[in-house]
């Protein structure tokens, strides 16, 4: 009888035992349930990612239950009495915990037989099979198996189940504790249960977000098989306590060397994780926030360096090879040498690239890359001799890192469906200042199948050949391009004086049409231009849609992008109570975000701590203007007024708005926290009823639109506090009280 | 087979001495009888016997070899059933010695012929497919003989074996185990002396973690003077030892 037969046995048993059935039963109805009944921003999150993060949860803890059951039955009951005087016990407890990871898989595999007909019935087009492989098998399916080591491994180590159960809850819990505190920005890593992945899009691959899914599973792999090859080693022998067993079980040679390998493995994968740098954390001082989550241009505090170098110009080559997922280049650049001494010559590089080679007027020098990384980029630097006219060549190449230092969020990076990459990803930025004649131009090539965009200049083709399109760009006036490229589907429009090319994901064609998408967009940008002002772009205006996994927006140049969630037609996303989270239909939102080119973008509204002043308000306020005129009034009372009104309800009702001396009694971090809830609400739904209150103290709509039109051109690119615009409509705060 | 106990002493925590120098020489074929009221260090001698402890002085040596080193070798040839023990309550009668079978390592051709043969031997044809938990406590105790006869193994440990059987099961368990000690070594601890008298070739009394007494039954009872193997065990007890 060898070891597989007896393990398939041990299988066979857990499969008998009541408890292992009435556990992989719960596990599977109430995972299908969570199938039926979760939410998310995308339809790949609500019907897929969600439903599997959500089943993990609540399985982790039935399996950490039956594993105690399974150990400490057998041991409490004597039944180890005889099967130890058989086998070695060792042997025995590996058998059972492979045996219940076993099971782990049936119950994973018992749900993919439901979940898979119901996701594609739902998603249709939208369901990408590696997405919901990973939900279920890269996400669900190890959390279970993990919980099942750890157990297991807490309860040979200790031998007491309610230590093992506690250790064991203690790390679910800081899982999902950590999860929220965005401030300590924690490592993906840690979210061993349901992993830190959300925001997977619809209509590109979610390549980046599955790398991570992964790399944590390696991760947490290791570590909880480092537990559980400790609990090996402690496994009770010969009657003797921990430290016996301990020295009897480590003659077995494979155990500790399997302890030093996993816990060596372990380090390893986290010290080098390979998807994010070691950016330094951003200094926000100089930062103008709009509070808006989109990002705003950066002043800086200090006065920039006085430039060494001019860039006369700059061709570059770029091969983008998303087999490979990496980036080969080769970057020539005519530079002047402003002080006429040997200097040193830096370049900025994304992290995660190297510079194999650079030249100097032909010859090899070496050039170093410094230690310090920040903003997703690190320094390269090259000492050139003293030489006026300086020519500059590098080779570099590799693969996208990302910041590492904000959020954990894999926004660049080359996959065979989608590429983003910043300007330091695309081609190494000189660190010299620009003249009125430098010139940045070059090439780059793609699959045929992906249509590039790149920020302040159209590409144009210059020929296909085995699949692979090359591009020629040039650039004037600014310094570096980044790119992204996908299955991008165009449509041109004139609006607002502007012409706007509307770039979206061909996969998301019908919802743009559904929603009439381009018609609200041009509605709307003349409806804001006439209110308010023109948009401070020269010529013309990229709106782009962006994957989910951007959750947000973004002005670069003259491109304003959402992401997909603004296209998500109404009836796609689950409703009611399990509707998309962050609310709104598709058409509310793009609107939404078309306001914030106003205000948001173009002028930068600055919250304060005695108001609820932020972008946010006057940017609702902006929107149910133009859904009045574009839906009608009624449509807009309803979707606006009515919830505002309950939102104002809510806040004025909470406990710390009617009773604020309590939040004395409250430690200042816990009342802060209170209050920036509380505000979160406030600035989007009562700080929109106050603007009413100021429109209608200003005479009516025109009147008021005119005096934030007023404002508004007067601010371009500025910050706009609250005394600018009580300013500017020639009112105070407490006229815009709602209690009077 | 041949075991043996040299100086072999065993302390637990809190210095509880469990077996005090006991030496003893245990030899295939044969029926050794263990009896000694309770806490007298009986279950400890047999999980020395089947390597579940390490004594804490002396040696246990199987074929004149430390036995620890052969565990392995003992476990492939061990029947052993513990005085307290559990058993898998939702397999069937059949699953479970099926499965034990496996741990046991037994060729996988020959499992279902020894399952059948031990499922004979402790009369449990019609209890063959019942799921454990539908047992009476006796027919628990018949599961957990049978599993010690899977493989027909050489040493043979029972630690109380017919404990909840009725006499006339006792009687068939007695002979069986008698039958099975003419080619190897059985072992048997047990409160009933008439379980000893009659089928044991040898008797061990234990106390206090002492060995009384190391000889054949009809020698107890002539050295006693007393006409029963009962009369005679409690003599010695009450003298203290002095056989």
């Amino acid at each position: 009888m060898t070891e597989w037969a007896t393990l398939i046995r041990e299988i066979r048993r857990l499969l008998q035992d009541r408890y292992c059935r009435i556990a992989i039963l719960i596990a599977v109805a109430v995972s299908l349930r969570f199938c039926l009944y979760s939410n998310g921003r995308t339809a790949t999150d609500a019907y897929i990612i969600e439903p599997a993060k959500s089943a993990a949860v609540f399985s982790v803890l039935i399996f950490v239950l039956l594993t105690l059951v399974q150990f400490h039955r057998d041991f409490k009951n004597r039944t180890d009495s005889i099967i130890f005087s058989y086998v070695n016990p060792v042997h025995q407890q590996i058998r059972r915990t492979i045996g219940l990871c076993f099971l782990t898989l049936l119950t994973t595999c018992f749900i993919v037989v439901v979940a898979y007909p119901l996701a594609a019935y739902r998603l249709g087009d939208y369901l990408k099979i590696e997405d919901f492989f990973v939900a279920w098998f890269g996400i669900f399916g190890p959390a279970n198996i993990f919980a099942v080591l750890l157990t297991a491994g807490f309860y040979m180590l200790f031998r007491r189940v309610e230590v093992a159960f506690l250790f064991v809850a203690a790390l679910i819990a800081a899982a999902n504790f950590l999860q929220g505190q965005f401030t300590l920005n924690p490592s993906y890593m840690y979210f061993w249960v349901q992993t830190s992945a959300a925001n997977f899009s619809d209509v590109v691959s979610n390549t980046f977000l599955i790398d991570l899914v992964w790399w944590n599973r390696l991760f947490c792999g290791l570590v909880a098989t480092l537990i559980w090859l400790l609990g090996i080693c402690s496994v009770r022998r010969y009657g003797f306590g921990w430290f016996g067993s301990l020295a009897v079980n480590i003659k077995s040679i494979w155990i500790p060397s399997g302890v030093a390998v996993s816990a060596l493995a372990a380090y390893f994968a986290f010290v080098y994780e390979p998807h994010f740098d070691r950016s330094l954390p951003m200094n926000f001082g100089p930062v103008i926030s709009s509070g808006t989550g989109i990002a705003t241009t950066f002043q800086t505090a200090t006065k920039p360096p006085e430039p060494t170098f001019r860039l006369l110009k700059q061709i570059t080559d770029v091969r983008i090879d998303t087999k490979r997922r990496r980036v080969n280049g080769q970057a020539i650049y005519q530079l002047e040498n402003l002080k006429g001494i040997a200097q040193p010559l830096s370049f900025d590089l994304s992290t995660g690239y190297s510079i194999e080679q650079a030249k100097v007027n032909g010859v090899v020098v070496p050039i170093v890359c410094g230690d310090k990384e920040e903003m997703g980029r690190a320094t390269w630097t090259m000492q050139v001799e003293v030489t006026q006219q300086i020519e500059v060549e590098l080779l570099y190449g590799g693969r996208v890192k990302n910041n590492g230092a904000i959020s954990q969020r894999p926004t660049f990076g080359i996959s065979e469906g989608f590429v983003w990459l910043s300007p330091a990803g695309f081609a190494p930025i000189a660190k010299a200042e620009l003249g009125k004649e430098s010139k940045i131009s070059g090439s780059f090539s793609l699959p045929e199948k992906l249509f590039p965009l790149l920020t302040n200049t159209t590409p144009e083709k210059i020929a296909t050949e085995d699949g692979v399109t090359k591009w020629s760009f040039s650039l004037n006036g600014s310094r570096a391009t980044g790119v992204s490229a996908a299955d991008y589907a165009s449509t041109k429009f004139q609006a607002g004086g502007l012409d706007v090319n509307f770039v979206h994901f061909s996969k998301h064609g019908q919802e743009v049409e559904s929603m009439k998408a381009v018609e609200v967009m041009k509605a709307s940008i003349d409806y804001f231009t006439n209110a308010y002002g023109p948009l401070p772009y020269k010529d013309h205006l990229v709106m782009l849609e962006l994957p989910a996994s951007f959750s947000g927006g973004f002005a670069a140049g003259n491109t304003s992008a959402m992401d997909e969630t603004s296209f998500a037609s109404e009836g796609f996303l689950p409703q009611g109570e399990f509707a998309n989270p962050d609310g709104g239909s598709g058409i509310e939102t793009l609107v939404h975000e078309i306001a914030h080119q106003w205000w948001g973008l173009a002028t930068m509204p600055v919250p304060d701590e005695s108001s609820l002043w932020t972008a946010e308000g006057i940017t609702c306020y902006s929107t149910y203007r133009f859904m009045e005129e574009y839906y009608g009034a009624e449509y807009a009372k309803k979707t606006y007024i009515d919830v505002w009104e309950r939102g104002r309800m809510r806040y004025e009702n909470a406990f710390y708005i009617r009773n604020p001396q309590y939040l004395k009694m409250l430690s200042p971090a816990d009342a802060s926290n209170v209050l920036g809830g509380l505000r979160s609400m406030a600035i989007y739904e009562v700080m929109s009823l106050q603007l009413l209150k100021a429109e209608a103290a200003c005479g009516g709509k025109e009147a008021f639109q005119k005096k934030l039109g007023d404002l508004y051109k007067s601010r371009i690119r500025q910050p706009v506090t609250y005394a600018d615009f009580l300013t500017a409509v020639g009112l105070k705060a407490e006229d815009l009280d709602l209690a009077k | 087979m041949k075991l043996e106990l040299r100086n072999v002493s065993k302390f637990y925590r809190g210095k509880k001495v469990a077996l005090s120098n006991v030496t003893l020489r245990l030899e295939s074929p044969g029926l050794v009888g263990l009896v000694g009221p309770n806490g007298a260090g009986k279950s400890t001698l047999m999980k020395l016997l089947t390597a579940n402890l390490i004594p804490s002085q002396g040696e246990v040596l199987l074929n004149d070899n430390s036995l620890i080193a052969q565990e392995k070798k003992l476990k492939a040839s061990l029947g052993y059933l513990p005085q307290e023990f559990g058993l898998f309550e939702d397999l069937t009668t059949a699953q479970f010695l099926d499965y034990m079978a496996a741990l046991k390592q037994l060729k996988s051709g020959s499992i279902r012929s020894e399952i059948d043969r031990v499922i004979e031997a402790t009369n449990l044809q019609e209890k063959r497919h019942a799921r454990i938990r539908t047992l009476s406590g006796g027919q628990k105790q018949r599961v957990g003989i049978a599993q010690a006869l899977l493989g027909d193994p050489e040493l043979m440990i029972l630690d109380e074996p017919t404990v909840g059987l009725d006499p006339a099961e006792r009687v068939a368990f007695r002979n069986l185990f008698s039958k099975n000690a003419h080619d190897k070594l059985v072992i048997l601890s047990t409160h009933i002396i008439e379980d000893v008298q009659s089928v044991c070739n040898r008797l061990l009394v234990l106390d206090k973690s002492v060995v009384l007494y190391d000889g054949t039954p009809e020698g107890l009872m002539e050295r006693q003077g007393e006409a029963s193997l009962e009369a005679a065990y409690m003599r010695l007890m009450s003298a203290g030892g002095k056989a």
